[in-house]
């Protein structure tokens, strides 16, 4: 606990001087100095390229021949400043006093002799970079904005050619290591000796351990060789110049396997062929593969995804591609074999999108056609064509589509345990912020403004090695002592502002619960169900729905992609956003696409939202909805059939504020419901770890046709709890259903109808797996009020129509009998004399009604009568 | 719900089987068959319940019916066998011929012997 707080006191510090220094930056460059400034009169190249240490980074300046303007003196100083994150500043220069020997700056430009410059160096770090090229007059501050004396050029660069986990290559880091090491077994005894009498592990343990793992080499014992098939698909996959392999997918499946002692062999091919050599087997595993169902009948898949990708169409300036219906008669350029390519095609007739497709063998052929001007088009994943459209003439256009989870692949039935061991490690790696995983994925995708310390540089390990070598300096007693009160002092402290916490919590809690509706709008003939159950107090997962001013009915299911505060948070600002953008009455997609927008703006954490979001009409049972990234609702139909909504799957909110939207619909029908749920459903894990699962969600739901919508729901989430029998439940769960009540049963005004009554009855019965007595009862008191209503209501009238409908809860049966005939009302009927006395039982069928059910309630509504017949449910009949 | 009748005739009474289910539905045919079998006036009329599944006050009524015409005849009527779900609607309108029902065919053998001898004694008179 105590190194806790320390840590987040070093945090604060350095976030405290991170603002400090952003402040300062903000300051030197603001617009109104720029703006007053006359453009750079030369033009500045950068270029990135590893060498054996790192990246040497090369700026070039070209200057432009009209230097002879008043602004542009003979001569001046050009710096190239580094603003690291807008952190810290770093000006590089020859002569000046902060770092001299980095990079060299030809000083004194003069108008006359403008020959292009450059200047290197070489950069150890990786990661985002952002620099700033300040034309200063010579001699003077080059950060004090009044020596400027041209607007500055800010430009980011990405370093990417070094592995995300490579020690740094420095010989005064073995040194440090090595020290480090030392010392941190050093902290770690001191630190861990007090804690004896609690055997729980604990975090100085963990560094004592880390310690010596830092100083003692790992043996390579390789056990098992993988043979790993790649293709080129920068920065996911990839060869550098020198012919290693690089990337996101490197990085994981290379930390994985020095834990898993797996050795690895890389074979390089095309797309299509390692395809081809996973499906006969000749290698191990694929990299970068995306999944989709058919894909996963052919090859084993593991279940952790790495990252989302999805399709996404580049064009030349000026061509002309705005949307996916601009592709007709176009040439798109794709890759054999894609997945993305497989989507446009199995779906280009429904959309009526006919390009001409330019088949070649890898991403970067693609954008390289569009830029030769060979295609019009190129279909690339995002990924790659975020990472290779900078350099390419071809730019992002707003098509994108078939967002697809990118995992590993193993020939099928085989590769059981290394998916499962890349699987578990993923899991860990995605949960630590400071992994390898989050850390290749800040590297290699730019934009991140994220300060990344190397392990080694890590504040916490820097303070522990500083704590420990004072700490022996000073001596062990003395250390201990104070240690044990420090603690002793920390942790009651702690206790407290946790216990305050708690409560905190548990009120948030209260409030989050809150925010969802507990009551649903009185929609005629529909019903509505949600549950929230979130994982932690508080969690990321909603629900909403309300009446729109025209009567139709706005709802929305969503999940954050985190858990906890943080996610609730972003839970109610997007419920609200969503909510608010709704009472326009536009279609989902317009709400949807409205609230991206403005997601993706204030965005700082880079959360995402999946939600699903519809609009119903409840006269017609026609539902329009909109998709952002979520799990596909079911849809279990009256005749039991269970149907999955997979269309307009669209990207999640918060991730890019150029996502489509389309909309689609669907009709529900009598007896239909919409069961939408979020991913807590589908992953929930029992003991064993197993999930939940899409198929045992399918089977459940088929399960309770005819159910109500509370019915459904409830007994959903009761299967759920039951698979988990007592495991902690991991992610919050949410549900919401839908379902337009089943229709009436239409009878004529004649006897022989009863026959069909009988029949319905017996049918709902066996539904609901109620008591036979209980359906005895129900039969008797329909049948009775019928035939009231078909020889004293109606009389002779063989045309007039009577509705009967059921509702059935865990609780009680209610049947509704309707009929257009006079007002007849059971109840002002006294009870007629029974036998003896009223010796022709005439007039008893009321009197049966009243003693067979629970509950009889009679209105005239209009011109109808309707009678309410409700019983209750002794027992738990239900499933 | 179909309703089949059988009857089968014993030394001065009848006995109807209606099986399966008499309502509203199919309550005349039961009426029918009880009025062609009274036209031969015998001594008594018993109903055998056991495989009547359900009935509705129509049905009621049909029994109540015959069994006031046997009484204004001076013939018997009894009940036999009647299932639960018979006897609770029976019971909530409290139109059970309560001396006549019987639950075995033991019981039922004493009641027609009476029948029986009062109908013979007539004769003999």
């Amino acid at each position: 606990m105590t190194p806790t707080v320390a840590l987040t006191a070093a945090r604060w510090r350095s976030t405290i001087a991170a603002l400090a220094a952003c402040v300062a930056v903000w300051l030197a460059i603001a617009p109104s100095a720029e703006s007053s400034l006359p453009s750079p009169p030369f033009t500045v190249s950068m270029d990135v390229s590893p060498d054996g240490a790192g990246n040497r980074v090369t700026v070039r300046v070209e200057g432009l021949p009209a230097l002879t303007t008043a602004a542009a003196p003979e001569a001046f100083d050009l710096y190239v400043a580094q603003l690291q994150g807008f952190q810290t500043a770093v000006v590089l220069t020859t002569s000046g006093a902060w770092s001299p020997t980095r990079v060299s700056v030809q000083r004194g430009l003069s108008t006359s002799g403008l020959a292009p410059i450059a200047a290197g160096w070489t950069e150890r770090r990786f990661g985002s970079m952002h620099l700033m090229i300040i034309g200063a007059r010579p001699g003077t501050d080059p950060l004090v904005r009044s020596n400027w004396l041209f607007r500055p050029i800010l430009r980011n660069l990405s370093l990417r050619a070094r592995r995300a986990d490579d020690p740094q290559p420095s010989e005064a880091l073995g040194v440090v290591g090595v020290l480090g090491g030392l010392s941190a077994i050093a902290v770690g005894i001191v630190l861990w000796l007090p804690r004896r009498r609690h055997p729980k592990p604990s975090a100085s343990a963990l560094i004592a351990l880390a310690g010596v793992l830092l100083a003692v080499p790992a043996p390579v014992d390789a056990a098992t060789t993988l043979r790993v098939g790649t293709y080129p698909n920068p920065p996911l996959i990839f060869r550098d110049e020198q012919g290693r392999p690089q990337g996101i997918y490197v990085d994981v499946l290379e930390h994985v396997a020095r834990q898993e002692r797996w050795t690895l062999e890389y074979v390089e091919g095309a797309w299509d062929q390692g395809l081809e050599r996973l499906r006969r087997g000749e290698i191990d595993l694929l990299l970068a593969i995306g999944y989709s169902p058919e894909r996963s009948r052919q090859f084993e898949f593991s279940h952790e995804l790495l990252i989302e990708n999805w399709g996404q169409v580049y064009a030349p300036r000026g061509a002309n591609i705005h949307t996916l219906l601009d592709l007709t008669g176009r040439r798109l350029a794709v890759v054999r074999g894609d997945i993305y390519y497989a989507a446009l095609q199995s779906t280009h007739e429904t959309l009526k999108v006919f390009p001409t497709f330019v088949e070649v063998s890898d991403y970067a052929d693609t954008l390289r056609l569009a830029a030769q001007g060979q295609a019009d088009a190129a279909l690339v994943p995002r990924i790659f064509g975020a990472w290779a459209a900078r350099d390419s003439k071809a730019e992002k256009t707003s098509i994108m589509f078939s967002p697809v989870e990118l995992r590993f692949a193993a020939p099928k039935g085989r590769g059981k345990e290394v998916l499962d061991a890349l699987d578990r490690h993923l899991v860990a790696l995605k949960a630590d912020k400071g992994s390898v995983y989050h850390r290749s994925i800040r590297a290699w995708l730019e934009g991140v403004r994220t300060l990344n310390f190397p392990t080694w540089l890590n504040p916490f390990w820097v303070a522990g090695v500083v704590l420990g070598a004072g700490g022996l300096a000073v001596g062990l007693n003395f250390l201990l002592g104070w240690l044990v009160r420090r603690r002793t002092r920390a942790l009651r402290v702690e206790m407290a502002a946790r216990a305050k916490i708690e409560s905190e919590l548990r009120i948030a809690r209260e409030i989050q619960l809150s925010f969802v509706p507990r009551t649903y709008p009185p929609l005629s003939g529909w019903e509505i169900h949600g549950d929230l159950r979130p994982a932690r107090e508080v969690g990321g997962d909603f629900y909403d729905c309300f009446l729109l001013e025209d009567g139709r009915l706005y709802f929305a299911l969503g999940d954050v992609s985190d858990k906890g505060v943080p996610a609730a948070l972003f839970m109610a600002v997007t419920k609200t956003l969503l909510a608010a953008s709704a009472v326009t009455g536009d279609s989902p997609a317009a709400i949807v696409d409205r609230v991206n927008r403005r997601t993706v703006l204030a965005n700082e954490q880079c959360m995402f939202i999946t939600a699903f979001c519809g609009i119903l009409d409840p006269g017609t049972g026609r539902v329009v909805y909109t998709n952002a990234g979520h799990n596909p609702p079911l849809t279990l139909r009256a005749d039991g059939a269970v149907e999955v909504l997979e269309h307009g799957r669209a990207p999640a909110l918060g991730i890019a504020d150029d996502a489509q939207y389309g909309f689609y619909d669907i009709v529900l029908r009598p007896g239909d419901a919409l069961f939408m749920y979020t991913d807590g459903v589908t992953e929930a894990t029992d003991r064993a770890g197993a999930f939940f699962t899409d198929e045992r969600l399918r089977a459940a739901v088929a399960g309770y046709r005819g159910r109500s919508a509370e019915h459904l729901a409830g007994a959903v989430l009761g299967e759920v709890t039951a698979f988990a029998g007592g495991a902690p439940q991991a992610d919050d769960i949410a549900v919401l259903v839908i379902r337009r009540a089943a229709g009436p049963l239409r009878l004529r005004s004649t006897l022989t109808e009863i026959d069909r009554l009988a029949e319905e009855v017996m049918q709902v019965g066996r539904e609901h797996a109620l008591p036979e007595e209980l359906v005895s009862d129900l039969r008797l008191a329909l049948e009775e009020a019928v035939a009231n209503v078909i020889r004293h209501g109606y009389g002779a009238r063989e045309d007039g129509e009577i509705r009967v409908s059921f509702h059935v809860t865990p609780e009680a049966i209610t049947a509704t009998v309707e009929d257009d005939a006079p007002p007849f009302d059971p109840h002002a009927r006294p009870d007629p004399p029974l036998p003896p006395e009223g010796a022709d039982a005439s007039g008893v069928g009321v009197y049966l009604i009243k003693r067979v059910m629970d509950e009889v309630d009679y209105r005239r509504n209009g011109s109808c009568n309707v009678l309410t017949l409700t019983k209750r449910i002794g027992r738990a009949t239900c499933r | 719900m179909p309703l089949t009748i059988t009857s089968a005739p014993g030394e001065g009474f009848v006995t109807i089987r209606p099986a399966g289910s008499l309502d509203s539905n199919t309550y005349t045919e039961l009426q029918e068959h009880i009025a062609a079998v009274t036209k031969s006036k015998p001594g008594a009329l018993v109903l055998d319940l056991k495989d009547l599944t359900y009935i509705s006050s129509a049905g009621v009524r049909v029994l109540i019916a015959a069994q006031k015409a046997m009484k204004a005849a001076g013939g018997g009527f009894a009940l036999i066998h009647l299932q639960p779900q018979i006897r609770k609607v029976f019971e909530i309108i409290m139109a059970l011929p309560s001396p006549n029902v019987f639950e075995s065919v033991a019981d039922l053998d004493r009641y027609l012997t009476g029948i029986q001898k009062k109908v013979l004694g007539k004769d003999e008179a």
